[in-house]
């Protein structure tokens, strides 16, 4: 990053994937050196139109493109869905504390994502199977509305296949053919049997599932400190300035967004 | 660094202020009916300054020097790296709270991680010379948010009249130098009995201030009196009549809260920064539509427990100086200090 915290960097637009009717990835080719952390987050620039907060879904290790995952909600993510191979957007960051990642070392992980929520959860995943033998198990829990709004579908069948690693998914609504569990995420929680006491757990997915997903997690057992939440908010300076992000004392550009709930249990308005 | 107090008369003052004119642009407060404003002054306008005038704080807030209303923080076009040098700022006439707002900006803008690169620029080109306050408005209320009605500490050089002597200590290395540099022949050491009469009448203007807010006292201070009340009912009725203008964070000399929009001009790509306010709806709004502020009350709760908790949590400072600059602008005639004081019965 330069001295300009405000100055974004350009990168260039090398694909888009449509994960779903609503999501599309797209790969970045940033023009200046650019590296990251799971769960550290960008501001993603459509020049001239605005810009909006991500946390990247790629591999931290990958430093040759960035992944971003956006789902269609607004004025600048209509935008970014309506960009093209070739166009230059601007980024800055990265932003935020992410997952520390070196504290799950020889824990059991277990990675509980939502709907969109599962962007940043795929860079954790794969920054954590680039060694699984750091961890005791991962377990990665995936909820989706439907069957057609599961994304990253063609990587869940490697992922399915990788040591160390289950795999757990769940749909609100089935549709004909679909084999796995159905209800709302937390439901996968009863399908696993983790030592809590030597765990952590990543939520991140829509404010709902956080809720009960956290709750669902404090009822088997998993300690508020154990608990790792990724806290969305009006992000946009990203640096703890204009003000937009607050959670009570926290700016969650700054001091998140990825928060232990012990940290911010007690703000009443977390879940919005 | 010991205290250093010098006095000058008027006549030489007004001298020294000529000479700095040559490198710096001066701006202090002219009196327009009742009512202070900070002014960019023309040589001719320096004998003009009348000292007795600038018993109070100015309407504006100090900020307006730091982090203009609006300002581009980003520009593809090449024009943006022009070298816009202008000499140095001295402001004069500042009040303490006017410094004390100062500390809350300092923490915000040059955060070590995030130094914001404009702030910064205009804050190391500027001369702060600060006065006492001697005739204190009935919406101040420094006293009451354990600050006093003259500066200690965190101003350049700061002046008090005395007997139409004016008494000049030196605060900082920057006031040293402008002395040194412009006048130090101007100086003399100050008289013993002129510091002595200088603290007499700051002991007098700070009980003047503390008898203003007698009505408003509470035992406990502001954060203490909102500990525990943020899930009580009283917000809704206490934010009866805010009709959530912005004019409350508009005119805090604290508020610090901004907007990012982007622009085209041709080819080229800027992002300005705008001041924003957490007063007026959606300010916390996100994209797919929820928003944890979505009642007036909220938001309104939001600058109570943000000025006299969060910041304190944060930076070990409450961000309210007790300028009573909001009270003067609410037009719901919204008095913060009653509003503190109904929630401190409340608790009882």
């Amino acid at each position: 990053m330069n001295n300009n915290p405000y100055e974004p960097i350009k990168a260039k637009v090398d694909d888009i994937i449509t994960e779903s009717s609503t999501i599309k990835t797209l790969r970045l080719i940033p023009e200046e050196d650019f590296s990251f952390k799971a769960g550290e987050f960008i501001e993603l620039t459509v020049p001239g139109v605005g810009e909006a907060p991500f946390t990247p879904s790629s591999s931290p290790y990958n430093t040759d493109s960035i992944d971003v995952t956006v789902m269609e909600v607004g004025r600048v993510t209509k935008k970014i869905h309506n960009m093209k191979k070739g166009d230059i957007t601007g980024i800055r960051g990265p932003l935020g504390k992410g997952y520390p990642v070196d504290q799950f070392r020889g824990k059991e992980v277990l990675l509980l994502g939502g709907g969109v929520g599962m962007a940043p959860v795929r860079s954790l995943l794969l920054e954590l199977i680039h060694d699984t033998s750091r961890f005791e198990k991962i377990y990665l829990c995936y909820g989706a509305k439907t069957p057609s709004d599961i994304i990253y579908k063609d990587q869940f069948k490697d992922w399915k296949k990788t040591k160390g690693l289950k795999v757990l998914r769940t749909v609100d609504e089935p549709e004909e053919n679909w084999e796995e569990c159905v209800g709302v995420a937390t439901v996968l929680l009863e399908k696993i049997d983790i030592n809590v006491d030597n765990s952590v757990a990543i939520v991140c997915g829509p404010p709902i599932m956080m809720k009960f997903g956290t709750f669902s997690l404090l009822d088997i057992g998993f300690k508020p400190e154990n608990i790792y939440l990724s806290m969305e908010r009006n992000m946009s300076c990203g640096f703890g300035k204009c003000g937009h992000c607050a959670l009570g004392k926290y700016y969650v550009c700054k001091d998140g967004p990825v928060f232990t709930y012990d940290q911010i249990k007690d703000i009443p308005e977390i879940w919005v | 660094m010991n205290k250093q107090i010098f006095q000058i008369n008027s006549s030489r003052w007004l001298k020294f202020l000529k000479d700095l004119y040559e490198d710096h642009n001066l701006y202090a407060p002219k009196k327009f009916e009742d009512k202070l404003y900070f002014e960019y002054l023309e040589k001719s306008d320096i004998d003009d300054i009348s000292y007795d005038d600038i018993a109070y704080r100015t309407v504006q807030p100090i900020k307006i020097f730091f982090l203009p209303v609006g300002e581009t923080v980003s520009d593809t076009s090449s024009q943006s790296n022009k070298n816009n040098y202008s000499n140095p700022k001295i402001l004069i006439g500042l009040k303490n709270c006017d410094i004390d707002a100062l500390k809350i900006l300092d923490e915000v803008y040059l955060d070590e991680d995030f130094i914001d690169p404009f702030y910064k620029n205009k804050r190391d080109n500027t001369i702060l010379i600060t006065s006492d306050c001697t005739d204190p408005l009935q919406s101040c209320f420094c006293t009451e948010v354990n600050s006093k009605p003259y500066p200690t500490k965190d101003f350049d050089l700061n002046m008090s009249l005395i007997d139409n002597k004016i008494l000049i200590e030196v605060g900082s290395k920057k006031g040293k130098k402008l002395i040194d540099q412009y006048g130090s022949y101007y100086f003399f050491e100050a008289n013993e009995e002129l510091i002595k009469k200088r603290d007499e009448q700051r002991k007098q203007i700070e009980k003047k201030v503390k008898k203003i807010n007698e009505e408003f006292k509470t035992k406990k201070s502001y954060d203490k009196v909102l500990k525990g009340n943020y899930e009580s009912d009283i917000w809704e009725e206490l934010s009866e009549n805010c009709v959530e203008c912005g004019g409350c964070t508009n005119i805090c000399p604290t508020c610090h809260c901004f907007i990012l929009v982007d622009g085209a001009k041709g080819k080229d790509f800027f992002k300005n920064k705008f001041w924003d306010s957490c007063q007026i709806e959606d300010f916390t709004k996100m994209a797919a539509g929820e928003d944890p502020r979505d009642k007036i009350w909220k938001r309104f709760r939001n600058r109570y427990f943000c000025k006299y908790n969060y910041k304190l949590d944060n930076f070990n400072i409450i961000a309210c100086t007790g300028c009573g600059r909001c009270i003067e602008a609410c037009q719901g005639d919204i008095d913060k200090r009653e509003v503190l004081k109904k929630i401190n019965n409340n608790n009882k």
